[in-house]
């Protein structure tokens, strides 16, 4: 059985591949998760953007749960200088578009936003963020948990530790939900 | 019929994080006999790319699918395969 590369078709697909983020965000204002909201960016996430995206003028929701995360100064292998996040983007998006319906539906979620962001961020930056809304507080708080394991078991993202003198490392990981 | 004459089919093979470092490229387009299976696909990397077998519990999909590395569906032509290895996002 016989394989080679097509090096010029590779290339090209490097410059326009699926696996490709968008570069830019866009608000949502409308009820549950929108199919054309992004999940996955290469931007700085806007959490005052994502908060506001939760006001609900209609009253369906009493109580909005908002969970950031942020890249801190130590990992697994030691002092931490920067992160890189990589990811698969299209299945990412997809399976976080899963995520969003099934926690809907177990918690009665009204309202809900995730993004994740990738590329090299800097300490402090966020990496990533979950917002949503519910009728009563005990949801929201059980549902952002439910939704931060999700992402951790099942969304093709991947991050590299940047350490002092130029070492790297890739964070030892979990094996990937399949089902 | 020579084996070059017989149909091909092209496939996009994609590699992940501690994988890429290992085949020094994020993703390659395979041409590939009209019969490979998933299977096949899998042994031709695993020969061109050794060091991937020290990297534990590696997933398979194909056009965002989960498959079975050793499973016998045959690969179509424009199909994308991505090698996944455990995830560290959140």
């Amino acid at each position: 059985m016989s394989s080679r590369d097509l090096q010029e078709e590779t290339d090209k697909l490097e410059t326009n591949s699926s696996n490709k983020p968008l570069k830019s965000g866009n608000n949502n204002d409308t009820l549950g998760p929108s199919s054309s909201s992004q999940r996955i960016t290469e931007s700085e996430i806007d959490v005052n953007d994502v908060i506001n995206s939760m006001v609900d003028i209609e009253g369906h929701s009493g109580a909005t749960v908002i969970f950031v995360g942020s890249v801190r100064n130590f990992g697994i292998n030691g002092k931490v200088q920067r992160m890189y996040y990589e990811s698969y983007a299209k299945m990412a998006e997809n399976k976080i578009k899963h995520i969003e319906k099934m926690a809907m539906e177990k918690y009665g979620i009204k309202k809900i936003r995730i993004v994740h962001r990738i590329g090299e961020l800097a300490l402090g930056n966020n990496s990533v963020i979950i917002a949503l809304s519910t009728p009563h507080s005990d949801d929201a708080f059980r549902a952002c948990k439910y939704i931060l394991a999700k992402i951790k078991q099942e969304v093709p993202i991947w991050k590299k530790e940047i350490l002092s003198k130029g070492n790297e490392k890739w964070v030892d990981g979990k094996s990937i939900k399949t089902n | 019929m020579t084996s070059q004459l017989l149909p091909k089919i092209r496939v996009t093979v994609l590699y992940f994080a501690q994988i890429h470092e290992t085949t020094r490229k994020k993703q390659e387009i395979m041409e590939l006999s009209t019969n490979t299976s998933i299977k096949d696909l899998v042994s031709i990397i695993l020969t061109r790319y050794p060091n991937i077998k020290n990297i534990k519990n590696v997933k398979i999909s194909v056009n965002y699918h989960f498959v079975n590395s050793n499973s016998n569906p045959i690969l179509k032509n424009d199909d994308e395969v991505a090698l996944l290895p455990p995830i560290s996002g959140g």
